[in-house]
């Protein structure tokens, strides 16, 4: 006898509930634009080439929550997107899935490039900021209107900003080792700008954001590692007067070497190689 | 305890029976808010995308800070935007692309760069870092009138673009000598090595004529009019100015006893930016003297007089010293030229103002460089006592002070060469002071002291120097 009660019950409750809200429209078409936005044969182009390959979205058209909306910036000019987007996929994207396996770039990636036109003033400080990287998945980079894409020292500015974002995002996938944040700690500080490049090598950093922290420090050293032939970043750290400087580099460089070898299987001397070679092929 | 469950039972099966039998909400829009904000979008893109001879565009970055500029802009179906401007010489017309999108309301978004994004060029001038702290984004406003109105999402209050009808019958053609001519009536507000450092706002109504200090920025096309009254009120505005076909417009205009003035049209025959309203006229000119002189310029020159007045080329460049003064240094150097000396220049300007005596406490020492080897030359010479009148500053010319020191021993010989600066400074008319605060230039930032001189009886001739102890 319980047992029918209950179940009248239920049917009570069940019977309430649909009649309760039988005058309800149904779900209708989406009221939401979803037609696709115009293309231009840059934004074709983009596609193909970024976002189907790497699932790399090439932001140059103008969102002003892309960047800090306090600072006075602008989009690029569209004539220049192409070049920057070429060094990008010529000299950062192709050497790494020729060392690394043709995924590596689509596995680990930044998923969004913002590319901004100007200069990025830092306020109260005499700094600017070249580019900046966002919970690993977003680089951006500055005054993309001032390189000169015929020069090879203009398009190694935005390829030193990537090798460094990129490393921080490698990091964020496999931790560097705390030991070497303690190779030489004694100088690093917050006020690193007013030390210049021959400074910072003197004191065992090899630029003089790299003397800012360790985690600046090591991807600092990848960063000129890999925008540099392995002939100008020896001479460049032969140039180094202080023998413990000197050493201090070395002992960085060969953790960054053993953390590419062994977190990636990545021989970073034949990345380097590549590198370079695309490099000067863009500018020739 | 049976019962009780029952009752509960019956209560919760009616409240679910009942509790949506009244649906009949009132809708206040025919369409959801996604629909309304698509048709907005299209509504604004149709109107752009219309106009096969697009738009004029006045711009106001920020105008308690800056000017504004005039775009001729055509909207494309393809999503590209043809633009020209007079924000500087390079007027040619360059596509781009642009897009009308929902952001915090419907946005015209120029989505890649050109003429607009001089303004937001953060390398350019008249700041390094801000430049004209414009935007790539604009909010809607409204569409009244055949005027289409946006707003700076950063500089809301301070920033408008308005579009209207470009009334062109060639876009291509004629977009561009529009904004050439805009480009170039900027110049007529602009210092010349011969015009007057006194511009002057004049308004005039029953009550009479008020004249204002115009103090107009040529870089910024900023103007900050000031008059202060005799019981020491001060009376100001600030505004920026933009160049039209023939005037001038300023934002925010100006309300003066009533009357509100915006719109000026440039008279050429009297090189006066005039407007009209309702029987009272406000004008924008150069005069021969400033409209006043403040109380407390005058109280600081008298205060800072004894120690020392300094203009040294080295120290930057600020544009309060006008091209005429720049000009008579050239002159200076001419001289030195003409008489056969080489190439010298004039490498220090000192001026210590004595009130007190005749007994050459004021005197003008001038530093002269000979470019050959860099050597340095100085001569010296005495002024009567400074004397203040009608808030002015009159210094007597006597003679050079020659002696056998290093300093003096070739103030005769330099006397003639350097005459343009010693009669300067010897204005008949006198000389009208003012106090800028602290020092700065282009190269330099000091706490000390810093004015001007002008010179009344040429008002072209303005320096702007330090005060040092």
């Amino acid at each position: 006898m319980k047992h029918y009660i209950n179940t009248i019950k239920a049917l009570f409750l069940i019977l309430a509930v649909v009649m309760s809200c039988e005058d309800s429209n149904n779900v209708g078409e989406s009221q939401i634009n979803t037609d696709p936005p115009l293309l231009n044969d840059l934004d074709i182009w983009l596609r193909s080439n970024f976002v189907a390959p790497y699932n790399i979205d090439i932001q140059y058209k103008w969102d002003i929550n892309e960047t800090d909306v306090e600072r006075f910036l602008h989009p690029a000019f569209q004539s220049n997107v192409r070049p920057v987007a070429d060094v990008l996929l010529k000299a950062w994207i192709e050497p790494y899935n020729a060392v690394g396996g043709e995924n590596f770039i689509a596995k680990i990636a930044p998923r969004q490039f913002t590319i901004s036109g100007g200069f990025n003033f830092n306020p109260n400080s005499p700094t600017i900021t070249l580019g900046v990287a966002e919970a690993g998945v977003k680089i951006t980079l500055f005054n993309v209107d001032f390189l000169d894409f015929s020069d090879i020292n203009s398009i190694k500015e935005p390829l030193k900003t990537v090798q460094h974002e990129y490393a921080h995002i490698l990091n964020q996938n496999s931790p560097i080792d705390p030991a070497y944040g303690q190779i030489n700690p004694r100088d690093y500080d917050s006020n690193w700008f007013n030390r210049n490049d021959d400074d910072a090598r003197e004191l065992g950093y090899i630029t003089a954001y790299a003397s800012s922290q360790s985690s600046e420090d090591f991807v600092e050293m990848v960063s000129e590692m890999l925008t540099n032939s392995k002939a100008d970043f020896d001479a460049m750290v032969d140039g180094i007067e202080s023998a413990v400087a000197r050493d201090f580099i070395r002992r960085k460089e060969a953790m960054v070497v053993n953390y590419y070898q062994n977190e990636f299987g990545i021989d970073i001397y034949k990345l380097q190689e590549l590198m370079e070679q695309a490099t000067q092929e863009l500018v020739n | 305890m049976k019962t009780i469950k029952k009752l509960l039972l019956l209560t919760i099966v009616l409240s679910f029976t009942v509790s949506c039998s009244e649906d009949d909400t009132e809708n206040l829009f025919s369409q959801a808010p996604a629909e309304r904000i698509e048709a907005r979008n299209n509504m604004l893109l149709e109107t752009l995308t219309a106009a096969p001879n697009g738009f004029k565009a006045l711009y106001f970055s920020k105008n308690n800070e800056f000017g504004g500029f005039t775009f001729y802009m055509r909207f494309n179906a393809d999503g590209t935007v043809d633009m020209t401007s007079d924000v500087d010489a390079e007027t040619a017309i360059a596509t781009s692309t642009y897009d009308v999108r929902f952001g915090t309301t419907n946005e015209l978004v120029f989505t890649t760069r050109n003429h607009i994004q001089k303004l937001s060029d953060a390398f350019a001038f008249p700041d390094t870092r801000t430049g004209f702290k414009g935007n790539s984004v604009f909010q809607f406003f409204s569409n009244e009138n055949d005027s289409i109105t946006f707003r700076d999402v950063r500089n809301r209050n301070t920033a408008s673009l308005v579009l209207t009808p470009s009334n062109l019958s060639n876009f291509a053609e004629e977009s561009v000598s529009r904004v050439e001519r805009t480009l170039v009536s900027q110049t007529n507000l602009a210092p010349t090595e011969t015009r007057s450092v006194f511009q002057i706002l004049r308004i005039e109504n029953a009550s009479g004529v008020t004249n204002f200090n115009l103090n107009y920025n040529a870089e910024r096309l900023f103007a900050n009019p000031l008059l202060e009254l005799d019981n020491g009120e001060v009376i100001e505005y600030n505004f920026g100015v933009l160049f039209t076909e023939n005037g001038i417009n300023i934002s925010p205009a100006i309300e003066f006893e009533g009357e509100i003035y915006e719109n000026f049209i440039f008279n050429a025959n009297s090189g006066q930016y005039v407007s009209t309203v309702n029987g009272t006229t406000a004008s924008i000119f150069f005069g021969d003297e400033p409209a006043s002189i403040n109380r407390l310029d005058v109280e600081e020159v008298v205060n800072l007089g004894p120690n020392g007045f300094l203009y040294r080329p080295s120290l930057g460049e600020n544009q309060l010293t006008s091209l005429g003064f720049d000009a008579l240094l050239d002159g200076v150097s001419l001289n030195f030229e003409d008489a056969g000396l080489g190439a010298w220049n004039v490498t220090d300007v000192q001026l210590i103002i004595d009130y007190e005596s005749n007994n050459c406490g004021t005197t003008l020492l001038i530093e002269v460089t000979r470019e050959e080897d860099n050597s340095s030359f100085f001569g010296i010479f005495c002024f009567e006592r400074g004397a203040i009148a009608e808030r002015k500053l009159f210094l007597n010319y006597i003679e050079p002070i020659q002696g056998q020191d290093v300093l003096t021993e070739n103030s005769e010989f330099f006397e003639d060469l350097v005459m343009p600066i010693i009669d300067f400074f010897n204005s008949a008319s006198g000389l009208a002071y003012t106090s800028e605060g602290s020092f700065a230039s282009s190269l330099a930032q000091f706490s000390n002291s810093s004015g001007t001189f002008a010179s009344l009886d040429n008002p072209a001739l303005r320096v702007y120097g330090l005060w040092f102890l």
